[in-house]
């Protein structure tokens, strides 16, 4: 890869601000990816605390258990880029607030658990700023099928997963099917911001 | 009418039907779903007010949870 172009995406994910709408399984792990490809500001916003339970698949390690996840998140990320620019928002977000804490974001992630206030928040932004990417995941649970991991776009709005299979006593969420979609998040995340890749060979 | 439905071209045997005389007439009744209809979205409490036409594109995204 040449460095020019390595430097030049850096240099403009640096001025790009991306909001993440929870800070889970999903939220967590595409902060990480996000911060490592080098977008400079991000908003975190998610109300609950880490237990031991998330630490199955979260970014998160033993010694934060009981902290905020925004603050933990914000510490860890800060490991990986001590220059990130960060807000983060240490609430459950409804509709009007979610609309007001991601208006200046150029991407938001949606990265909620419950699919209720996924289909909220989406439905939120989408109307309030038509064009305004949003990048959603559904369908997370269990294991293996990693075929079954699409990739749809309507319009503006991307969802990642399934559609399929919901969080239940039979599919548990576990880290490699909940990392794959936090991270093609991330890369839908990219490929907004940066456009797409050139073709190998073009 | 003929209308491009989560990128298939498919025909439904009306002029024209709501949001959701779509959904009904494919049989989809998930709890959660986004409908964007042209790229613009639907939100729920316009579904059974909101038109979709010969040529339009739909698009119903079935959400579950999981985060």
């Amino acid at each position: 890869m040449n460095a020019r172009i390595r430097e030049q995406a850096r240099s403009l994910l640096s001025a790009r601000r991306v909001g993440l709408a929870g800070a889970g399984g999903l939220g967590s792990n595409c902060a990480a990816a996000l911060a490592r490809a080098g977008v400079g500001h991000l908003v975190l916003a998610d109300f609950d605390r880490v237990s031991p339970d998330n630490l199955d698949r979260q970014f998160f390690f033993l010694e934060q258990v009981g902290r905020l996840k925004v603050d933990a998140l914000a510490e860890n990320l800060r490991r990986i880029d001590a220059g990130l620019d960060l807000t983060t928002l240490p609430e459950r977000l409804d509709a009007q607030r979610a609309v007001a804490a991601f208006a200046d974001c150029d991407v938001v992630v949606e990265a909620l658990d419950d699919a209720d206030a996924k289909a909220m928040l989406i439905e939120a932004l989408l109307a309030d700023r038509p064009g305004r990417p949003v990048v959603a995941a559904s369908g997370i649970a269990g294991w293996g099928a990693s075929g079954q991991l699409a990739v749809r776009k309507s319009g503006s709005l991307v969802v990642i997963g399934d559609e399929n299979l919901g969080v239940d006593g039979s599919h548990p969420p576990m880290a490699p099917r909940v990392g794959a979609v936090a991270c093609l998040q991330a890369n839908e995340v990219l490929e907004i911001l940066l456009g797409p890749m050139e073709e190998a060979g073009a | 009418m003929t209308i491009l439905l989560n990128g298939d071209t498919t025909t439904l045997d009306a002029r024209e039907l709501t949001v959701r005389g779509v959904l009904a007439a494919k049989g989809w009744s998930f709890p959660l779903i986004i409908v964007q209809v042209n790229g613009t979205v639907i939100p729920r409490d316009s579904w059974d007010t909101a038109p979709v036409r010969d040529g339009d594109r739909m698009d119903a995204l079935h959400l579950v949870s999981g985060g």
